[in-house]
């Protein structure tokens, strides 16, 4: 079993077609890359995988996760069962500091498995070192979420939050890009650190130097909103070569 | 006749105003004082009662208080009145140093304040301030607008005073309670607080007005006035709270005279009551002026909550800030009325006005109208309101992480108080205001 499938997943939005038949299957322990023009159709895809209900998913679509169909969870539950989608445009949550804001969403998380909520003093010691581990202050933990972060800082925030949730299935939508080159290595290391057998990844980019340090098992092409061909981490280095024109000619009708 | 809000005539018979004539005409007041009492006695009878066609009243339905089947007695004059009570939450956090509610001023917690100089008694204790600054400050006071402010003169029967002399620095904020007491009747008080610090004085001052009777089922409308008035160079902090119950109707008027080189930072927590209307009037009126406004108004239930703020630059040189929220749940309606106003002489006013409103709910009115008067070219001036429920992108990240919508509105909600309480420069007001903010929880 897949820890994810998606089975010709159409979406819209305002009546727009934006998705057009996605299938795609990510297994535990498996990185897969996406990459694809701008509008495209990625950052849709982790919206949708997110549970996000502005946009319409058509009937005969599916996604499964660990064999279950998730179309009808609210995103709070996908979320406590293990799907995190670290965001492309992650808000500002102003008066709300990143310490409150993630111990909440991981006393939700444990609420919903019956288990009783964290200590504060040891949580707040763990979010500083995961906050130091990828660069960012540890007294962010007192800041607003986001609040007057740096692009690069908010992405490098989406890291940290995504080792403190732990999931099973993470969706990384253009966390490499606006990065430095430390911020990069310091967000490539974060993801490495945990990577494991039972977990799987999704990384949307635009870029191979992040690709470099993943070295993703599989790397897919979304073009108008169909995946348009797959292969090997080699083909991340072919479309950094050529771009995406010469894939129109590929795309199955 | 429009929404039951009665004419001329008929108010005579709903306030209790054989009162006041009378003591109109005790010639051992001083004579200043009676023509006070008078001219507002004659203000009540003429002065229109506000309605929706009046400019500043529109959206405030003051039948509540001119109501047919409401007669309303002065506290001064019940019998049977009860005790008053303080909570914890309140004393813990403010101790009292005074407390004044009928007439009687309970000044136990301010003996170390008087000590050191800070003046504190009511205006009957000083035959009404004969020949003092006070009586420059009353009889200076506008003409009545309204009919609010009239009945504050008309029944002006005593008022708390606290003096403050020059070059005085008092670290601890003194802290006043103006209490409602039980009550058996329909009841109307008219609370005045008198406050003058001194040339060169630094004072932090908490006022709060609490209403936690425990039998509710007779209405009290507090009808308040506030004269504050700095000399040169005097600072002052100021806290205001305000609190109330299914039965409370409060208007409160607040008058700051500010003279040159002086600073306030006047603070307020609106949280709850049947109605309430806060009027507040800044008059910079020397150079070099700097006045901090920060409010918040926690509404709910179907109760009314208002704010008209009118801050005048008088002088060149002054600098004002307002940043003020408002949050309404279920059906209330909160609302905010701020102006302004740039003098001709004005020149190098610096004015921001911000205003951030929340609802909670469909139904809940929460409405802001900031508005500029300038009459100075050289001015920098501006503001800003932003109103609406929690927005959906906002939500959904939460929800995201794994937070549902509801948990998500609260944390959102204490997080947007926190932003302003965090511009309070009284410590504790985070522990005060946390009992009205989980009323708004869902
Ligand atoms: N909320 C929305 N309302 C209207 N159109 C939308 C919305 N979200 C996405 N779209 C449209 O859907 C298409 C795909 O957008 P999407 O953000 O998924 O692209 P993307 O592949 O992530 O692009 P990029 O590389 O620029 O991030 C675009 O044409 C976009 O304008
Ligand atoms: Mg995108």
């Amino acid at each position: 079993m897949s820890l994810l499938e998606i089975r010709n997943l159409k979406v819209s939005i305002d009546a727009k077609s934006i998705l057009r038949g996605i299938s795609l299957k990510v297994g535990k322990g498996e990185v897969h890359a996406i990459m694809g023009p701008n509008g495209s159709g990625k950052s849709t895809l982790a919206q949708v995988i997110a549970g996000n209900e502005s946009y319409e998913v058509e009937d005969g679509s599916e996604i499964l996760f660990e064999g279950q169909s998730i179309l009808d969870w609210s995103p709070e539950e996908r979320a406590q069962r293990g799907i995190f989608v670290a965001f492309q445009y992650p808000v500002e949550i102003p008066g709300l500091s990143n310490l409150e804001f993630l111990q909440s969403a991981v006393n939700e998380k444990r609420k919903s498995r019956g288990e009783s909520p964290i200590d504060l003093w040891d949580f707040e010691k763990m979010l500083r070192e995961k906050m130091e581990e990828v660069g960012l202050n540890p007294d962010f933990v007192e800041r607003s979420v986001n609040e007057g972060f740096s692009g690069g800082e908010k992405k490098r925030n989406e890291i940290v939050q995504m080792a403190i949730l732990q999931p099973v299935l993470a969706v990384l939508d253009e966390t490499d890009s606006g990065l430095d080159i430390d911020a990069l290595k310091s967000v490539a290391e974060g993801v490495n650190k945990m990577r494991s057998p039972e977990r799987g990844f999704l990384v949307i980019t635009h870029y191979q130097r992040l690709l470099n340090y993943l070295k993703p098992d599989y790397v897919h092409v979304l073009y108008n909103g169909r995946i348009v061909k797959s292969g090997s981490f080699q083909l991340a280095i072919e479309l950094e070569q050529r771009g995406y024109d010469w894939l129109k000619d590929e795309v199955v009708v | 006749m429009s929404n039951g809000v009665l004419q001329s005539d008929s108010r005579k018979r709903l306030l209790p105003i054989e009162v006041p004539y009378k003591y109109s005409e005790n010639k051992s007041l001083p004579d200043w004082f009676r023509k006070i009492i008078k001219d507002g006695l004659s203000a009540i009878e003429e002065l229109p009662i506000p309605d929706s066609k009046t400019e500043g009243w529109r959206e405030t339905n003051v039948s509540l208080f001119f109501n047919n089947r409401l007669k309303w007695q002065h506290l001064y004059f019940c019998q049977d009145i009860g005790g008053v009570k303080i909570p914890l939450i309140f004393s813990d956090n403010f101790p009292p140093n005074v407390i004044y509610f009928n007439r009687r001023v309970n000044k136990d917690g301010a003996i170390e304040l008087e000590k050191k100089g800070v003046s504190i008694y009511t205006l009957s204790q000083r035959n009404f301030g004969e020949d003092s600054f006070l009586k420059t400050l009353l009889i200076s006071e506008k003409e009545s607008r309204h009919i609010f402010e009239s009945v504050s003169r008309a029944f002006l029967f005593d008022g708390l005073v606290i003096e403050v002399p020059d070059n005085l620095v008092v670290e601890d904020p003194i802290n006043i309670y103006f209490p409602v007491p039980e009550i058996k009747n329909h009841v109307i008080d008219t609370p005045w607080l008198f406050l003058m610090v001194g040339s060169n004085s630094q004072v932090s001052i908490s006022v709060h007005y609490l209403d936690e009777r425990e039998d509710v089922s007779n209405p009290i409308w507090v009808n308040a006035s506030e004269i504050i008035s700095l000399s040169h160079n005097a600072h002052l902090k100021f806290l205001s709270s305000i609190s109330g119950s299914s039965s409370t109707y409060r208007y409160m008027s607040t008058a700051i005279q500010l003279r040159r080189d002086s600073s306030v930072s006047y603070n307020s927590l609106m949280m709850s009551g049947k109605f309430v209307r806060s009027e507040l009037n800044l008059e910079l009126r020397g150079e070099n002026i700097l006045s901090l406004i920060n409010g918040v108004s926690l509404n709910e239930s179907n109760n009314h909550s208002e704010t008209q703020q009118l801050i005048e630059h008088l002088q060149s040189n002054c600098m004002s800030r307002i940043n003020w929220r408002g949050i309404g749940k279920d059906e209330s309606k909160t609302l905010y009325r701020g102006k302004i106003y740039i003098a001709p002489n004005a020149q190098k006013s610096d004015s921001i006005q911000l205003f951030k409103g929340l609802s909670l709910s469909d139904k809940a009115v929460v409405d802001a109208k900031p508005q500029l008067e300038i009459y100075a070219d050289d001015v920098r001036c501006t503001h800003g309101a932003t109103v609406g429920p929690p927005p959906q992108d906002l939500l959904f990240y939460f929800r995201a992480r794994g937070i549902d919508a509801k948990k998500a509105k609260n944390l959102l909600l204490s997080a947007f108080v926190r932003q302003i309480l965090a511009e309070i420069p009284f410590r504790n007001v985070e522990n005060l205001i946390k009992r009205y903010l989980e009323v708004l929880y869902d």
